[in-house]
C-alpha cells in the first residue's frame, strides 16, 4: 500500500465508496426485477394449472408437473414397496393412516373417495389425484390445509423424478381401505 | 533472522551453535507455563484413564456413571492438555523470529485454564456424553447428568475454544506481518519460483495450523452455541446429520492439529540436538499446502458408517485420509529422520522423547489409514481399533514431545541433562507400558470389542486386565520421567541469570482488514445487496422453513458486519478508533456468539408475531453484525479478515444444522 | 454370546502388526544410526534417492487399496425391490426388529434409525464374529443391505455411545433354517 497524499487518498476514496454504493443498487435492482418478473410469470400460470377437469388423467400445466403415470395396478409387491417408502420418506409424519388428523389430511380410505379441495372444487381420489399429490402438491391443496407445506417438506425427495417410487407410494395408498 | 552470537549450551549439539537463536526470558517463562500447565493436565488424566482400565479389566469396580464421566472428562482433559503443551512449543519456536504478543498468550491460557475447570466441574457433576458430545445426546442424560451441568460443559468448551482462537490470530496476523502477507509467508511465492526465499519451516506451519484452527473452531463454536441455546429452549432441535458433521469437522480437526503444532515445534527443536539445520525447500511447502487442505477435509471419515451422508464425501473423505499420509510420511517424518541419521545426534531426556514421538506418529498413523478404508472401517469403526490408533499417536507421539519440550525448556536453562541410566528406566516402561497398552487395544478391535464400553463383553475382561497392567506400567514410567524434570529445574533455577533477550522489532501494523478503495467499494456493494434480506416478500418466502429463515438472519448479520468492516477500514474512522484488539477480538466473536444465542423459538417467536418485532429482531441482527464487523476491523488485516469471514460464517453453519421443532 | 475373531479382522491385524514392526524396526536401526558419523552429503544423496522411490511406493499402494475399496463399499445402492426390509429401531437402550427373524439367504435390507439418540447397530455372527456396523440416527434411515446365509442367532451391540446402558444394550436378530 504506497502513501498518497491526503488530498487525493479521500477524493480517490470516496469515489469508490460512492462507485460501490451504485454497483450494490444496481445488482439489487436487478435481483428485485427478477423477482417481479418471476412473480407475475407464476401469477398467469397458476390459472392454467387449475383450469382442466379434475377427473381425468390430463396433464397439468406443462411448467412444474410431469406427464401422468396413468392407473396403477397394485401388486402385493409393490405395495410393500410402497409401504417401506411410506415410512422410509417420512410421509407419517404428516399423514396418518387411521383416519386421526395431522399435518396432513389422513389417507385411509382416501382411494376413489370425493376430496374437496380449497379452491371450492370437490374431486375423485382417483390415480391420476394421487399421483399428482405427491409430484405437484400444490396444483391441488385439500380444504382446510395450506399450499406450500409439503412441497417444501418434499422437495428434497425429487419424487417427479422417480415414477416408480410414486407408483409404489399410491398403490400403498390404494391398500388403505 | 540471524542466530545470536552467544554460544549454544554444551547440552546441545555442538553444531547447533551456528543456527540456534537464543532464546530470552519470555519465551523461557512462557514455554514453561504452557509446558508445565499441559504436562499437569496430562498427568491427572493419565490417572483417570488408569482408573477406566482397571475398572473395565474389573480390577476395581466403579459405577458405569463414574466411568462415562471419567471418560468424558479423560478425553476433553486429554487434548486440551496436549494442545496447550504444543501451543506453547509452537509458540516458543515461532517467538525467534517472529514478535508474537506475550498479552495475548497469556490471555489464551487464561481462557483455556478457565474452561477446563468448567469442563472438570461439570463431567464430575454428572455430565457424561464424552468429549464429542455428539447432539443430541446431552439431552437425553436417562437420569444421569442435571441441565446446568450441560450448560457447565458448553460454556467450558466455548471458553477453550475461544483461547485457541486468540492464539491462532496472533500468530496469523504477527507472522503474515513479518513476512510481508499471507501469499508470501505461506512461502507460495518461494514454491512457484517467484522468490528465492522462503520463511522459515515454524512459521509455514504456524500459518497453516492457525488457520485451519480457526475455520474449525468455529464450526465448533456454531454447535455448541446451538446445544447451549437447546439448554434454556427445548424447542431448538438439530439435524443429526448436519450436527455430526460439524461436532466432527471440529473434533477431529482440533485433535489432528495437536500434531500439527507438535511438527512446527520439532522442526526447530530436532535439529538443535542433530546439529543439522533444517530449511524450508519446496516440496516442503507443496506438502504443508497439501496438509492445509487434507487437515480440513479429511473429518468425513467419521461419518462413514452414517450411510445418509452423501457417498462422495465418505469417498471423497477417504481419498483425502490417505493424501494426509504423505506430506507426514515422505516429508516430515522422513525428513526428521533424515536429519538424525548419521548425525552424532545428541542423546537427552529430550532429545530422546522427541525421537521416540515420531515412531507413535507413524505406527499410529497407519493402525489409522487402515481404518480409513471404508470396507475396512465397516468391521473396524466403533470398536477399540479405534482407540487403539489414536493413542498410539497421541500417548506414545503427542505426549512423549509434550513431556520432550518441557525437558528442552529446562534443559537449557540448566545446561544439562539427566544421566543414561536414569532416562532407561523410565523410558522402557513408558514404550513397554505405552505400546502393550495400545497392542491391547488393536487386539481387542480385531476381536469386535466396541469402544466406550464401561462392562466388557462376557469373557473379554482379561484383555483389560492385561492392558491395565501395562498401563501401570506406562504410568510408573511417566512418573520417573517427571521426576526427572525436577532436578533439571532445580538446576535452572541455580543458573538463572540475566538471559540476552534479542527483542525482534514490532512488524509495521498492518492496516485494516479492508486495505485498499476497491475493496471498500467490493464490501459496500455486498451490503447493499444484502438488503434484499430485508424486503418483506424475501422474509416471507424464507418463513417456508426454518433452516431458510435462519438463512435469512445470517444474511441480516452479513449486512451488519460488513457494514460495519467498511467503516472500520475507513482510514479516518480506524485511526479514531486505535489498536484495541482486545475489545475488538469480544467484539468480533461475541457479537455471533449472541445472535445465535437469541435465535431460538423461544425468543423469535413472540417476536414474530408482530410485524414490527419481527422487523426490530431482524434489525437487531444486523446490529450485532456491525458490532462484530468493526470489532474484526481492530484485529489487523489477516486476522481481521479471517475473523469476519468466522464471525459471517457461523450463523449460515447454525442455519444448516438446525431444524424446524 | 461370546465374541471370537473374524477372518477379515484377523488378516487386517497381521497386516498391521507386520507394517508397525516393521516401522519400529526402522526406527530402531534410525536410532543406532544417530550416533555415528555420516556426513550431510550422503545423507542427502542417500535419502532423497530413497525418498523419490519412497513417495511412488506410497501413491501406487493409495491408488491400489483405494480402487480395490470401491469394489466393497457397504452403501446400499438402487431401491430395495426384491429384498426383505427390516425395520430396526434404536433408543435408549433398547433394540426392536421388524421382522424378528428372516430365513436363511434372504435379501435383506436393515432399515435402521433411531427414537432418541444416535446409536450404532453392530451386529456379530452366530459364532461371535462381527460382521459389521452401521450408525442409527434420529430423524434418518440407514439402509444396510446384507445376505446371511447362516442360520442362527444373531447378536446385536451397540456401536456408538449413547448413554449409562451403551454396554448393555442387547439385540438379537434370528436366521432361520431353510
Amino acid at each position: 500500500m504506497s502513501e498518497h497524499g491526503h488530498g487525493d487518498a479521500s477524493d480517490g476514496l470516496l469515489r469508490w465508496l460512492l462507485g460501490g454504493l451504485v454497483a450494490g443498487g444496481v445488482v439489487l435492482g436487478l435481483l428485485v426485477a427478477a423477482y417481479a418478473v418471476g412473480y407475475h410469470r407464476g401469477l398467469h400460470h397458476r390459472p392454467a394449472a387449475a383450469a382442466p377437469a379434475a377427473t381425468t388423467a390430463t396433464t397439468p400445466a406443462a411448467t412444474t408437473a410431469p406427464a401422468a403415470l396413468g392407473p396403477v395396478t397394485a401388486t402385493p409387491a409393490l405395495v410393500a414397496r410402497g409401504k417401506s417408502l411410506y415410512g422410509a420418506d417420512g410421509c407419517s409424519a404428516c399423514h396418518s393412516t387411521t383416519g386421526a388428523p395431522g399435518a396432513g389430511p389422513s389417507l385411509k380410505g382416501v382411494a376413489g373417495s370425493p376430496v374437496a379441495l380449497a379452491d371450492g372444487r370437490t374431486v375423485t381420489a382417483d390415480d391420476a389425484y394421487l399421483e399428482r399429490s405427491i409430484t405437484a402438491p400444490d396444483a391441488e391443496i385439500v380444504k382446510g390445509y395450506r399450499a406450500g407445506e409439503m412441497s417444501a417438506a418434499i422437495a428434497a425427495l425429487d419424487l417427479a423424478r422417480k415414477p416408480d417410487d410414486v407408483r409404489a407410494l399410491v398403490a400403498y395408498i390404494k391398500s388403505l381401505a | 533472522m540471524e542466530a545470536a552470537t552467544v554460544r549454544a549450551p554444551a547440552v546441545l549439539h555442538p553444531r547447533a551453535a551456528e543456527f540456534t537463536a537464543a532464546e530470552g526470558a519470555l519465551e523461557r517463562r512462557v514455554g514453561l507455563l504452557y509446558g508445565a500447565t499441559g504436562i499437569a493436565l496430562v498427568a491427572l488424566m493419565g490417572v483417570l484413564g488408569l482408573v477406566m482400565r482397571l475398572d473395565q479389566g474389573t480390577v476395581i469396580g466403579i459405577p458405569a456413571a463414574w466411568f462415562y464421566r471419567l471418560m468424558t472428562l479423560h478425553g476433553l482433559g486429554m487434548l486440551t492438555g496436549v494442545l496447550v503443551a504444543m501451543m506453547g512449543a509452537l509458540w516458543y519456536v515461532l517467538r525467534l523470529v517472529v514478535p508474537l504478543r506475550p498479552g495475548w498468550m497469556l490471555a489464551a491460557w487464561g481462557l483455556i485454564v478457565a474452561g477446563a475447570v468448567a469442563v472438570v466441574v461439570s463431567t464430575l457433576s454428572g455430565f457424561a456424553a464424552g468429549w464429542t458430545f455428539l447432539p443430541p445426546l446431552p439431552f437425553f442424560p436417562a437420569g444421569q447428568w442435571a441441565a446446568w451441568t450441560e450448560i457447565a460443559f458448553f460454556a467450558g468448551l466455548t471458553l477453550v475454544g475461544l483461547g485457541f482462537a486468540v492464539f491462532c490470530l496472533d500468530v496469523v496476523e504477527r507472522t503474515t506481518g513479518t513476512y510481508g502477507g499471507l501469499v508470501r509467508t505461506l512461502g507460495l511465492r518461494y514454491l512457484l519460483g517467484r522468490e528465492e526465499d522462503a520463511p522459515p519451516p515454524q512459521a509455514i506451519a504456524a500459518t497453516v495450523v492457525a488457520i485451519d484452527g480457526l475455520v474449525a473452531g468455529s464450526a465448533g463454536m456454531t454447535i455448541v452455541l446451538g446445544l447451549l441455546g437447546r439448554t434454556y429452549d427445548s424447542r431448538v432441535a438439530f439435524d443429526a446429520l448436519v450436527a455430526k458433521n460439524l461436532v466432527y469437522f471440529f473434533g477431529h480437526t482440533v485433535a489432528n492439529l495437536t500434531i500439527y503444532l507438535a511438527a512446527g515445534a520439532l522442526y526447530v527443536l530436532v535439529p538443535r540436538y542433530a546439529g543439522r539445520a533444517y530449511q524450508t525447500t519446496k516440496p516442503f511447502v507443496a506438502a504443508w499446502m497439501g496438509s492445509f487442505v487434507f487437515i480440513l477435509t479429511a473429518y468425513s471419515h467419521h461419518l462413514y458408517m452414517d450411510f445418509v451422508q452423501p457417498t462422495w464425501a465418505e469417498i471423497g473423505s477417504q481419498a483425502v485420509s490417505y493424501a494426509a499420509l504423505i506430506p507426514v510420511a515422505v516429508i516430515t517424518i522422513y525428513s526428521m529422520t533424515m536429519l538424525v541419521w548419521g548425525s552424532r545426534y545428541r542423546w537427552t531426556l529430550a532429545s530422546t522423547l522427541l525421537y521416540l514421538g515420531f515412531a507413535g506418529w507413524a505406527i499410529g498413523g497407519v493402525g489409522a489409514v487402515i481404518d480409513s478404508v471404508i470396507p475396512i472401517n465397516f468391521r473396524f469403526h466403533n470398536t477399540v481399533w479405534v482407540v487403539a490408533h489414536f493413542h498410539t499417536y497421541l500417548m506414545m507421539g503427542v505426549v512423549l514431545w509434550s513431556v520432550a519440550f518441557l525437558a528442552h525448556v529446562l534443559e537449557r536453562a540448566a545446561d544439562a541433562t539427566t544421566s543414561p541410566a536414569r532416562r532407561a528406566a523410565a523410558i522402557v516402561p513408558v514404550l513397554v507400558g505405552g505400546y502393550g497398552l495400545t497392542a491391547t487395544w488393536f487386539v481387542e478391535g480385531i476381536l469386535g470389542i466396541p469402544r466406550r464400553y464401561a462392562l466388557q463383553p462376557a469373557g473379554t475382561s482379561g484383555y483389560s486386565e492385561v492392558g491395565a497392567g501395562f498401563a501401570l506400567l506406562f504410568a510408573v514410567g511417566f512418573g520417573l520421567l517427571l521426576l526427572q524434570l525436577g532436578p533439571l529445574a532445580r538446576a535452572g533455577w541455580a543458573l538463572r541469570g540475566p538471559l540476552p533477550a534479542a527483542a525482534l522489532p514490532a512488524p509495521a501494523r498492518n492496516g485494516p482488514p479492508l486495505a485498499t478503495p476497491q475493496q471498500l467499494a467490493v464490501a459496500v456493494a455486498a451490503s447493499v445487496v444484502a438488503l434484499a434480506a430485508f424486503f418483506p416478500q424475501v422474509v416471507h418466502a424464507t418463513e417456508a422453513s426454518m433452516r431458510y429463515h435462519h438463512l435469512a438472519h445470517a444474511a441480516q448479520f452479513f449486512l451488519g458486519a460488513t457494514l460495519g468492516l467498511v467503516l472500520g477500514s475507513l482510514p479516518a474512522v480506524s485511526r479514531r478508533l486505535g489498536e484495541r484488539s482486545g475489545l475488538g477480538f469480544a467484539a468480533a466473536l461475541g457479537a455471533p456468539t449472541a445472535m445465535m444465542l437469541v435465535m431460538t423459538p423461544g425468543i423469535y417467536e413472540p417476536l414474530e408475531r408482530h410485524p414490527v418485532d419481527h422487523f426490530l429482531y431482524h434489525l437487531g441482527m444486523a446490529a450485532l453484525g456491525l458490532v462484530s464487523g468493526l470489532g474484526a476491523s481492530r484485529l489487523g488485516l489477516v486476522a481481521g479478515r479471517l475473523t469476519y469471514v468466522a464471525a459471517v460464517g457461523m450463523p449460515v453453519m447454525f442455519a444448516a444444522a438446525m431444524k424446524g421443532a | 454370546m461370546r465374541l471370537h475373531y473374524g477372518d477379515p479382522q484377523v488378516a487386517l491385524g497381521a497386516v498391521f502388526g507386520a507394517i508397525a514392526l516393521l516401522l519400529a524396526a526402522a526406527f530402531v536401526v534410525i536410532g543406532t544410526q544417530a550416533g555415528t558419523d555420516v556426513s550431510v552429503e550422503r545423507v542427502h544423496r542417500l535419502g532423497y534417492w530413497l525418498r523419490k522411490r519412497w513417495l511412488a511406493f506410497l501413491v501406487a499402494v493409495g491408488v491400489l487399496v483405494f480402487g480395490i475399496s470401491l469394489f466393497d463399499l457397504p452403501y446400499p445402492s438402487g431401491a430395495s425391490s426384491g429384498r426383505t426390509v427390516v425395520q430396526v429401531t434404536a433408543g435408549q437402550f433398547f433394540w426392536t426388529f421388524a421382522p424378528a427373524s428372516v430365513p436363511a439367504g434372504t435379501r435383506v435390507r436393515f432399515d435402521v434409525t433411531s427414537v432418541d439418540v444416535n446409536h450404532g447397530m453392530g451386529l456379530y455372527d452366530p459364532h461371535g464374529h462381527l460382521v459389521g456396523s452401521v450408525q442409527a440416527m434420529p430423524g434418518y434411515h440407514n439402509r444396510l443391505d446384507l445376505t446371511l446365509t447362516e442360520p442362527g442367532r444373531y447378536e446385536v451391540r451397540c456401536f456408538e455411545y449413547c448413554g449409562i446402558n451403551h454396554a448393555t444394550m442387547f439385540g438379537a436378530f434370528t436366521v432361520t433354517g431353510r
